[in-house]
């Protein structure tokens, strides 16, 4: 129970940043394309396109936890749960797009531009995340072990 | 509650008299344990002496309180501030609003996204230090 708690409680904070991350991508996206690309781009969201970003984000923390952490895949070598992952997440984008997307055709060169520009920085997050998160982690391990030290315990 | 205490003996010695055994009482004698380094805890209706160095952590979960060993889970009649209290100074550190661990009984630490870092204990059972207390307990590290 309380495990699959830490999973929920992991993939909400995740699926806030990746959200975030969507949202923010569709902006600035959206309006360099339609500089450039001269094309009309309002400011208004459809409420039903944060839902679906909403589930798409949900869908992406979820991989993340079970692929780019320990939590649920104990010991595998980490470029390939960045394999695992990015071919994951690209099949979900691209089922996204084929979904949701494929209507305003106009359109289709920008979220196909968001979605390839969406899983290069996810996968590259994930790989200065995760080298961080090592090296501070066996900063703060060493520390922990002078505190035991110093303290006899 | 009447204490008496009398001077000029040898070994300290604690004696409750009561009508009968109540949670209160057991608390008093959790707290008294707690001093000594030990605390009670029950398992199947069965009372039992617990070394604070076996805790590996304590949980409150539905207003009842727990103490998890590496095996084992007894529940306590002490509560979690009274836990504070008691085993701060012993090696314990409150790490989210429900739990206390035993520092002693940390294998590794990792940070995590928001300020929160997790924690795997000696028997590989993964907690989370939150947020609100991740800055305490890097300061007690001395962690910069």
């Amino acid at each position: 129970m309380r495990k699959k708690l830490l999973f929920a409680f992991r993939i909400k904070t995740m699926a806030a940043l990746v959200f975030t991350g969507l949202i923010l991508a569709y902006i600035i996206l959206g309006f360099l394309f339609s500089t450039i690309e001269h094309v009309q781009f309002t400011n208004n969201m459809p409420f039903i396109f944060i839902l679906r970003d909403l589930l798409l984000a949900i869908l992406i923390a979820a991989f993340w936890q079970i692929f780019l952490t320990d939590f649920i895949i104990k010991k595998m070598r980490y470029y390939l749960r960045i394999i695992f992952f990015v071919g994951i997440l690209s099949i979900l984008l691209f089922g996204f797009f084929m979904i949701f997307y494929v209507a305003p055709v106009d359109w289709a060169k920008l979220w196909l531009i968001i979605a390839g520009l969406f899983v290069i920085l996810i996968a590259i997050i994930s790989i200065v995340c995760e080298l961080y998160f090592r090296k501070t982690g066996k900063r703060y391990t060493e520390k922990l072990e002078e505190y035991k030290k110093k303290s006899d315990i | 509650m009447k204490i008496i205490v009398n001077e000029g003996k040898t070994d300290i010695e604690v004696v409750i008299n009561c009508p009968q055994m109540s949670d209160e009482i057991q608390r008093i004698i959790s707290m008294l344990n707690g001093f000594d380094k030990k605390l009670l805890g029950t398992k199947d209706k069965q009372k039992h002496i617990i070394d604070s160095y076996d805790i590996f952590y304590f949980e409150m979960v539905d207003k009842h309180n727990f103490i998890y060993t590496e095996n084992d889970i007894f529940e306590t009649v002490l509560k979690l501030h009274e836990v504070e209290e008691i085993f701060s100074k012993s090696g314990f550190f409150r790490n989210s609003k429900s739990q206390i661990v035993n520092i002693a009984k940390i294998q590794s630490l990792c940070p995590d996204f928001g300020g929160r870092m997790d924690l795997t204990l000696k028997n590989s059972e993964k907690l989370i230090v939150s947020r609100q207390y991740s800055k305490l307990f890097k300061e007690r590290l001395g962690i910069k």
